[in-house]
């Protein structure tokens, strides 16, 4: 009979929520860290620092009674407690004694109590497919992505220090581009990965990688484009201005390393990229201005490429000689104006 | 261009010759000491009839009494007009607000002194002795300009050698410097600092010259300016009232009228027949300028390459910087061994390299270019003219202009012109001269 009453102990009572505690940093969502997990077998569920709260934690910026949670009629009610910081929930604030309705379907719940964040699962709740393994497939794709932009930039790089150095020299030259490249990418990853490492547990050296190489084919293409064309279509500004183009990589290529640092907030880092890109371009418009009193970067067009990438007609002396007439008026204007900065050279 | 040195800047050179020797500095004091006795007597003569005509000229800072620059000078009337070098008063003449000029005799007597005329061109001041109207001074007579010396005679400079103390030293006459803008007297003797503006004399004791400057790079290679400027300088200035205020209205006015001088030559005699196998390259004739060329191999496989620079002896002094010189330069590229598209690539290089910021922010404006592809009967060009206006000197602009040609992708031709202190009208002349000297030689 002791036996029988024993093995007819009452069912454990059936699981009506589970409410995890998660990792302060990390990820969001389905990849945040899960420190402590609670079986939800009965309603209502109460979560503060003292100990008559079904969750009790530990964190000082939670009230003692901080959040309950009542199942009434037709769902579950929050209801927040006696605190001063109150309850995040989703992308509200809920003070003080305010009551909340929470959904019994759709995404699992997330809350922040404190510093605390949380997430409350119900059956209701819809629940993410099982994730393989390992990503055999696309991990041999992103190989092969990496392996094809390293051989592109380093294509690039070598045909860059080809184009600069002379027939005897080429050879030194390319050594030495291929090992300072391999070391740059890897001193430039490894400080992301170590960034990364440190915020997030991960250090995501290949996605570093590949940012920094996408980076650098971009750059490449982008250095030699607005030359060329400034060459071939006589537009001086182009040349001018093509940093801009390169700032603007360089900005991407930034978001993108950030994201691998700090991925819980994308909208933050896009706005520190854009911000840095933005002060960078003025600090060298302004730089540009006081060295030479101009914005542009280059007095004049020095890009020159073989003849036959020139599409520009040549004009004749009479209209080239009117142009640099049109010069005296604002000449003359500045010859009127003191000295500003110390834009001199000093060949006397 | 550092080998043409002013002689009166000498406020440094003064300050710090206690131990180390200055550039070209005077014998050492035991040496001074018996020069006399190594002397010719003519020498001797010559020293002691001058000696009373003869000072030393001091900038001084105003309510400091310390001297920033020393240069000699001479009385050339009774009434006491001086004739020194520009040069040697330039900073009172330029910034009188924080200048004096005083002279100092050979006797130790030491008065005020004004500016009543000065001669940039031929680096002239006239001054007059302010201190005693009535007085009458002892003055040293121009040689006549018909009684010509001859290559080889002796002649004697006097001055005050790095303020060491008045000094005459023996040289010779060797005519007229070759391919000079304005005429000046090749003396075969030693000048030094401070002797600027002191007098060169003949065996009689007549001015046939004032000491002007020297090469650093030669020995005993010194330029005197002629004695006819001085007196022209005399006779233009002997009743003007003291110039009142910064000189560089008077000095903007010199400059003007040199450009144009400088400009119609050049532009009048045209340029040098067969200067590269493929193209007309503007390189100008041995007149009033000097041309260098060199020619360089690369020792790497590379681009092979030949030039010529064109560059005048004359220049004018005025304050802070020198002006009023052309120059041009030209180099030819041979890429064959390169092929074309290093070649492009070292091309660029070589055109991305100029430098148009010749003087400091306060002198002049920062460039400003005007570029295209210019056609020369069917030459392609990419030309560049860059222009900037002088902040002190009214409508005087330098300019330069980089010409490299398009037509061949293993080789090409890159020059470049500057003029320095010309009008834009000039400017304009000038540039256009230069670009339409480029074409086929075909």
């Amino acid at each position: 009979m002791d036996a029988l009453r024993l093995d007819a102990a009452p069912p454990a009572a059936a699981t009506q929520a589970v409410l995890e505690v998660l990792d302060r940093e990390g990820h969001e969502g389905q990849d945040a860290q899960v420190r402590q997990t609670l079986l939800v077998t009965a309603w209502p569920l109460r979560i503060g620092r003292a100990l008559d709260n079904e969750l009790v934690l530990a964190d000082p910026h939670v009230a003692p009674q901080h959040l309950r949670i009542d199942a009434v009629e037709d769902g579950l009610q929050l209801t927040v407690g006696d605190t001063r910081n109150g309850v995040q929930l989703g992308a509200h604030r809920l003070a003080a004694g305010e009551q909340h309705t929470l959904p019994l379907s759709g995404p699992a719940i997330e809350l922040t109590l404190g510093r605390t964040p949380l997430r409350l699962r119900l059956p209701g709740h819809a629940l993410a497919d099982e994730r393989p393994l390992a990503a055999d497939v696309p991990r041999r794709r992103h190989a092969t992505q990496l392996l094809v932009a390293a051989a592109l930039l380093l294509a690039g790089l070598l045909f860059n220090a080809w184009l600069d150095s002379d027939p005897d020299g080429w050879w030194r030259a390319a050594a030495s581009v291929a090992v300072g490249s391999v070391v740059a990418a890897a001193v430039w990853c490894g400080l992301w990965a170590l960034l990364s490492k440190t915020f997030t547990r991960r250090g995501r050296f290949a996605w570093h990688l590949r940012v920094f190489l996408i980076a650098g084919c971009v750059l490449l293409v982008v250095g030699l484009v607005p030359n060329l064309l400034a060459y071939s279509l006589s537009w001086p500004w182009l040349g001018d201005f093509g940093f801009i183009a390169s700032y603007a990589v360089a900005g991407v290529a930034f978001y993108f390393h950030l994201l691998a640092v700090e991925p819980a907030r994308p909208r933050l880092m896009r706005w520190v990229a854009v911000a840095g890109v933005l002060s960078a371009v003025a600090l060298t418009l302004w730089q540009n201005q006081q060295r030479s009193d101009r914005y542009g970067d280059e007095l004049y067009m020095s890009h020159l490429f073989p003849p036959a990438l020139r599409v520009a007609k040549p004009v004749g002396t009479d209209q080239f000689m009117s142009g640099v007439a049109a010069l005296q008026a604002g000449l003359d204007k500045k010859a009127k104006e003191p000295a500003s900065g110390d834009g001199g050279g000093g060949e006397e | 261009m550092k080998w043409q040195r002013w002689l009166g800047v000498l406020g440094l050179c003064v300050a710090t010759s206690a131990g180390a020797q200055p550039e070209g500095a005077a014998p050492p004091p035991e040496a001074a000491a018996s020069a006399p006795l190594s002397l010719s007597l003519s020498a001797r003569k010559v020293y002691e009839q001058a000696r009373t005509q003869l000072v030393q000229i001091r900038t001084v800072l105003k309510g400091r009494a310390s001297q920033t620059s020393v240069g000699s000078g001479f009385f050339v009337s009774a009434q006491g007009h001086i004739v020194t070098n520009f040069h040697v008063v330039s900073e009172a003449a330029l910034k009188p607000e924080r200048h004096d000029l005083v002279y100092v005799t050979a006797d130790g007597r030491e008065a005020p002194v004004v500016i009543l005329q000065i001669d940039v061109l031929h680096d002239l001041a006239l001054l007059k002795a302010a201190d005693v109207p009535a007085r009458r001074f002892d003055a040293l007579p121009f040689r006549p300009e018909a009684n010509a010396l001859a290559q080889g005679e002796r002649i004697y400079s006097l001055g005050n050698p790095l303020d060491v103390g008045f000094a005459v030293t023996e040289g010779t006459y060797n005519g007229l410097v070759k391919r000079s803008f304005y005429p000046q007297i090749f003396f075969g003797g030693a000048l030094s600092a401070g002797m600027s503006g002191g007098p060169a004399l003949d065996q009689e004791g007549q001015v046939i010259g004032i000491n002007v400057a020297r090469r650093v790079d030669g020995e005993q290679v010194s330029f005197l300016v002629p004695a006819a400027f001085a007196s022209a300088l005399l006779t233009r200035g002997r009743d003007a009232l003291p110039l009142k205020g910064a000189a560089y209205g008077v000095v903007g006015e010199q400059l003007l009228a040199h450009q144009a001088a400088l400009t119609e030559r050049f532009i009048a005699q045209g340029w040098k027949p067969a200067t590269d196998p493929r193209y007309l390259v503007p390189v100008p004739p041995d007149v009033f300028m000097r041309c260098w060329g060199s020619s360089e191999p690369s020792r790497t496989g590379g681009l092979d390459m030949e030039r010529s620079d064109c560059v005048m002896d004359t220049r004018i002094f005025v304050g802070d910087f020198n002006t009023g010189a052309i120059s041009v330069r030209h180099e030819s590229y041979d890429g064959s061994k390169l092929g074309s598209l290093r070649f492009a690539a070292r091309y660029a290089q070589s055109f991305h390299n100029e430098s148009f910021t010749r003087l400091r922010a306060e002198h002049q404006t920062a460039p400003q270019c005007h570029e295209d592809y210019v056609d020369r009967k069917g030459l392609p060009l990419r030309a560049v003219v860059c222009l900037r206006a002088y902040k002190k000197l009214p409508q005087l602009y330098d300019v330069s202009v980089l010409v490299a040609t398009l037509d061949q992708t293993q080789a090409g031709v890159q020059g470049r012109f500057d003029a320095q202190g010309v009008s834009f009208a000039s400017a304009l002349a000038l540039s256009r001269h230069y670009i339409e000297a480029y074409a086929w030689t075909r």
